[in-house]
């Protein structure tokens, strides 16, 4: 089994963004890995994670999400994480993570500062 | 004292979850999330590196609580591997030097308050204790 996590996706303008609800363990972080690498691999520069509905995240999840951010700021892309939870942001913390990813307390304050296309 | 055995197998940890906050329902969602986190991350690892190739085995997780502290035991017949041994991760240093991993037992250090590995009869044990915060 793929563990209780549920990933969607879907677009606004140029961002593309991954909400993901659940739990983001050690038996699921592959299928985020999965759906994060296929927006990077069509070409997508501009991600926004929504984690408003996360109730879990292990080192499994946060190994995921510092790959992506990794490849995109090889590739000159932005990584954006919105509506962590205090208990998600406490493991970001424990991390060091809140000094390296950038994080948004709603999806619109997330959305806004993204670089407008051209 | 409550106690889970379960294969040793990544779609047992969200069981081991629910069993830990069923067996610490009252202590605190904060203290709840820390336990998970700290057995999560040392399940996993037994899961992922104990059984290398063999069949998986069995893990036990036994837990309880009095008015100080959670108390959780950990025994798994995977390869000995004491997680304590294992270096601090550099968590100072910019994203893109930032090594993937290292990071669940840095966790299970840091979500617990004290942390034992003993190898007995043929299995790792990791014994790992919380404190509660005092009542207000």
């Amino acid at each position: 089994m793929s563990g209780h996590v549920e990933i969607t996706g879907r677009r606004a303008g140029t961002v593309d963004i991954i909400a993901v609800k659940g739990r983001l363990d050690a038996g699921s972080s592959e299928k985020a890995e999965e759906r994060i690498n296929q927006v990077l691999d069509a070409g997508g520069r501009s991600l926004l994670v929504n984690l408003c509905d996360l109730d879990y995240i292990s080192s499994s999840g946060l190994r995921v999400l510092l790959a992506a951010l990794k490849r995109l700021k090889k590739d000159g892309g932005t990584l954006r994480i919105a509506c962590a939870q205090p208990q998600i942001l406490e493991v970001f913390t424990m991390a060091g993570f809140h000094r390296i990813f950038s994080l948004f307390p709603d999806e619109a304050a997330a959305l806004a500062g993204f670089t407008a296309g051209p | 004292m409550a106690d889970l055995t379960v294969r040793a197998d990544l779609g047992a940890l969200a069981n081991i979850a629910d069993f830990l906050a069923e067996t610490l329902a009252g202590c605190g969602e904060d203290l709840v999330f820390a336990v998970q986190l700290a057995v999560d991350e040392a399940c996993s690892n037994t899961i992922l590196y104990g059984y290398g190739g063999r069949e998986a085995g069995t893990i036990t997780i036994a837990c309880t609580a009095d008015d100080d502290a959670v108390y959780v035991t950990i025994t798994d017949d995977g390869v000995a591997f004491d997680p304590l041994t294992a270096p601090p991760p550099l968590l100072d240093v910019p994203a893109e030097e930032r090594p993937i991993g290292g990071l669940g037992i840095h966790f299970i250090r840091t979500a617990m308050d004290s942390v034992t590995y003993a190898r007995e009869g043929g299995k790792n044990v990791l014994s790992m204790e919380k404190r509660r915060p005092a009542s207000p």
